[in-house]
């Protein structure tokens, strides 16, 4: 693919992508963790904001994935981070809110954040 | 234990993700309330207040771990440009965050602004360490 060689031969490609999707991560995760503890109001005045980092820490992941597709498809903790994300979204999909959600989506983020560090040595 | 510390070490990551998790709730909810003041996101005032033990829980968080990740291998680290830019950043991020962002004042929302400017540049040049690092035989 074109656009993954580009973006693994270029100097500031994976650099500028890997700071973009951890700074998206971190609005994100944010974002999430105070709607889903704060008031149902909160969560709906946030909503458009957690799309928006959403889509952003998603484009800039599949961009990295793409980068390098064989080497993260054979790391454990890549698969790993795929589980818990899987397991997160089907948290916020399936349950209604509570404050039991609220600690799950929290300890399973806590979980992707594992595995994605985990992914550069495993 | 902490002389056994290295980057080699199994703790070098976990203490990254922990730091990684801190960073998350500190940037996300101070985030949230420059955004408030721009008058975006939540828009009831009294959210920063709420946010406060989060942000709390975030920066005590970030500022046990970052001292032990420089701990691991600080000679590497003083040689590290991003690592030096984000100090930098992070003392005007800090300073700001409890001076000219805590009063209410005319100036609110430069300041909100500023404080956004400052804990995204924070961010990507603390991401960026990983790809100056130079290691110094």
């Amino acid at each position: 693919m074109a656009l993954s060689r580009a973006i693994g031969e270029s100097t500031w490609g994976y650099p500028a992508i890997g700071a973009l999707h951890v700074l998206a991560m971190a609005l994100f995760g944010g974002a999430v963790l105070i709607s889903n503890f704060s008031t149902v109001h909160d969560a709906l005045q946030l909503r458009k904001w957690k799309w928006f980092f959403f889509v952003l820490v998603m484009l800039t992941g599949i961009l990295l994935f793409a980068s390098n597709a064989v080497r993260y498809y054979g790391s454990v903790c890549f698969k790993a981070k795929l589980v818990f994300l899987v397991l997160a979204a089907a948290n916020v999909l399936f349950f209604s809110r509570s404050r039991r959600r609220a600690w799950v989506s929290a300890a399973l983020l806590a979980a992707v954040i594992f595995a994605s560090r985990g992914i550069a040595f495993f | 234990m902490l002389i056994l510390f290295t980057k080699e070490s199994w703790l070098f990551p976990v203490i990254q993700s922990v730091h990684l998790i801190g960073l998350t709730i500190l940037v996300g909810t101070i985030a949230i309330v420059d955004l408030n003041v721009l008058g975006f996101g939540i828009r009831r005032r009294s959210i920063s207040t709420d946010l406060k033990s989060w942000t709390w829980a975030g920066l005590i968080t970030m500022s046990i771990t970052g001292p032990l990740l420089f701990w691991s291998d600080w000679q590497r680290y003083v040689h590290n440009p991003a690592f030096l830019a984000k100090m930098v950043l992070l003392a005007i991020a800090v300073l700001t965050h409890f001076t000219f962002r805590r009063k209410p004042s005319p100036h609110a929302r430069l300041a909100a602004v500023l404080s956004l400017l400052l804990w995204i540049s924070v961010v990507l040049a603390g991401r960026a360490i990983a790809d100056f690092d130079i290691r110094v035989v």
